[in-house]
C-alpha cells in the first residue's frame, strides 16, 4: 500500500517531467540535426560531419537529462556538466584554426576562431551561472532545513 | 545570489540570441555573395605580358567585406616564384557591388635573364591564385586555385653546327638554328662575336631575324675574318635583342673544320 502511494506520486512527478524532456528532444533533433542536415548538406563535408553530429547528440542528451533532473542539484550539475563538454568541443573545434572545404578547384578557408571564442565564452558563463544556481540550491535547501519549528 | 544568477541568466540569453541572429544572417549573407571572374585580356608591351582579369564581387548580404586582396604566383617548375602580383580592394559595403581587374605582369626580358633555361626550354608554369576577405569583420576567409600554362621556349633547341671557313673569301660560315616554341614574334637582331683560343675577338656580325610562332629558323651567317688571328678553336658568343625579349650571351665552342 505504501510502496503504491509512493510510486503514484513518484509518477505524477515524473510523468510530466519525461514528457517536458521528450518534447524538447524532438524540438532539438529537429532544431539541431534535421534542418541543418537538410539545409546545409550541400556545404558540410564530410570531414565535419561527426562534429555537427556529436553536438547534437551530446546537446540533446544534456536537455534530456537536466529536465528529468530539474528541481534536484543534479539540474545545476549537468548544466555546469554541459557547459565544461561544450567548451571543450568548441576547443577542440576550433584548434584547427579553420574549416577548409572544396568546390571544384577553388579551396576554401573559413577561419572560424572568432566566432568559436564567442561561443566558448558564452558557455564560460553558463558554466558560472550553473554553479552559482548549484550553491544558491545548497544554501536554499539549508535554510528550509534550519527552519524552527513553531510551537503552539 | 540570485540577482548574480538572473543577470547571468539574462546575459546568456542575450548572447545566444546575438549569435544565433548573426550565425543566420551570416550563412544567408555569404550565401548571396557573388564573386565572378570576366574574360581575361593579354596584352604586349615591351616585353612585358599583361594578363588582365576583371573581378567582379556583389555583396547582397548584412555585412560588409573588409581587406579584400587577390594574390596571383607564377612558379616554375622548381616552385621558384617568376612572378607575383597583387590587387587590393577597398571595403564592400552590404548591398554593394565593385569591379576591379586584377592585372598579372610577366616581365620576358627578366624572366629570360633569372631563368635562362626558359630560353631553350619548354616548361609548364604553375599559376596559383589566393583571394583573401574579411567578412563581417570577424571572419577570414580565404580562396585558393591552381592552374598551369605552358611556356613554349623562344630559342628551344638552339645550336650552332659546324663551322666553317671559306679560305678564299676569308670568311666563317656560322650555321644556327632553333626553333620558336613560344606564342610571341621573335623579332629583332642576332648579333655574333667569334673569339680565337687567346680569347681576342676575331669577328663580329649582326642578322636580322622574324621568326613567328612555331616556326622554324635555320641560317647560316658569314663572317669576315682575319686569318692572321684565326687559331684551330675558340669560342662564339650570341646575342638576341628583340622586341619581346633580350638575351646572352650563349656561349658555345667552336673547332673550324677547313672547307
Amino acid at each position: 500500500m505504501d510502496n503504491r502511494i509512493k510510486w503514484k506520486a513518484f509518477s505524477k512527478k515524473m510523468i510530466p517531467k519525461i514528457l517536458k524532456a521528450s518534447l524538447s528532444v524532438v524540438i532539438l533533433y529537429f532544431l539541431l540535426f534535421y534542418f541543418p542536415t537538410l539545409v546545409m548538406s550541400s556545404f558540410i563535408t564530410s570531414e565535419y560531419k561527426p562534429f555537427i553530429d556529436t553536438f547534437a547528440a551530446i546537446a540533446i542528451f544534456f536537455v534530456f537529462i537536466t529536465q528529468l533532473a530539474s528541481g534536484t542539484i543534479f539540474q545545476y550539475m549537468f548544466g555546469a556538466a554541459r557547459a565544461l563538454f561544450f567548451m571543450i568541443f568548441f576547443m577542440q573545434v576550433s584548434n584547427s584554426g579553420a574549416i577548409t572545404g572544396n568546390f571544384e578547384a577553388i579551396s576554401i578557408l573559413v577561419d572560424l576562431r572568432v566566432f568559436f571564442a564567442m561561443l566558448i565564452a558564452i558557455e564560460l558563463l553558463e558554466f558560472g551561472k550553473n554553479l552559482f544556481e548549484a550553491v544558491n540550491f545548497l544554501s536554499e535547501k539549508v535554510e528550509t532545513f534550519r527552519l524552527p519549528v513553531m510551537k503552539h | 545570489m540570485k540577482q548574480a544568477i538572473r543577470a547571468l541568466s539574462l546575459a546568456t540569453k542575450i548572447l545566444w540570441i546575438l549569435i544565433i541572429f548573426f550565425s543566420i544572417t551570416a550563412v544567408y549573407s555569404a550565401a548571396n555573395l557573388r564573386i565572378s571572374f570576366g574574360e581575361p585580356k593579354t596584352s604586349f608591351s615591351n616585353g612585358i605580358i599583361s594578363l588582365s582579369t576583371p573581378l567582379f564581387i556583389n555583396n547582397t548580404g548584412f555585412y560588409e567585406i573588409t581587406s579584400t586582396n587577390i594574390t596571383t604566383h607564377i612558379k616554375d617548375r622548381d616552385n621558384k616564384t617568376i612572378s607575383a602580383s597583387t590587387t587590393i580592394m577597398p571595403t564592400i559595403p552590404p548591398n554593394h557591388n565593385i569591379q576591379k581587374t586584377h592585372n598579372i605582369t610577366l616581365n620576358l626580358k627578366n624572366l629570360t635573364k633569372e631563368f635562362p633555361y626558359l630560353a631553350f626550354n619548354d616548361s609548364v608554369f604553375n599559376i596559383h591564385t589566393f583571394v583573401a576577405l574579411r567578412f563581417a569583420n570577424v571572419i577570414p576567409i580565404q580562396m585558393s586555385t591552381n592552374a598551369t600554362m605552358l611556356w613554349g621556349a623562344p630559342l628551344y633547341n638552339f645550336s650552332i653546327g659546324e663551322i666553317s671557313l671559306n679560305h678564299a673569301k676569308k670568311r666563317l660560315i656560322v650555321p644556327l638554328s632553333f626553333e620558336n616554341h613560344a606564342f610571341f614574334s621573335v623579332n629583332g637582331t642576332m648579333r655574333l662575336e667569334v673569339y680565337n683560343c687567346e680569347n681576342e675577338q676575331i669577328s663580329t656580325a649582326e642578322v636580322l631575324i622574324e621568326v613567328t610562332p612555331g616556326s622554324r629558323f635555320e641560317n647560316s651567317v658569314e663572317m669576315n675574318v682575319d686569318p692572321s688571328k684565326l687559331t684551330h678553336e675558340g669560342q662564339i658568343h650570341v646575342f638576341f635583342e628583340t622586341s619581346m625579349l633580350s638575351f646572352g650571351p650563349i656561349v658555345k665552342s667552336w673547332v673550324v673544320s677547313h672547307g
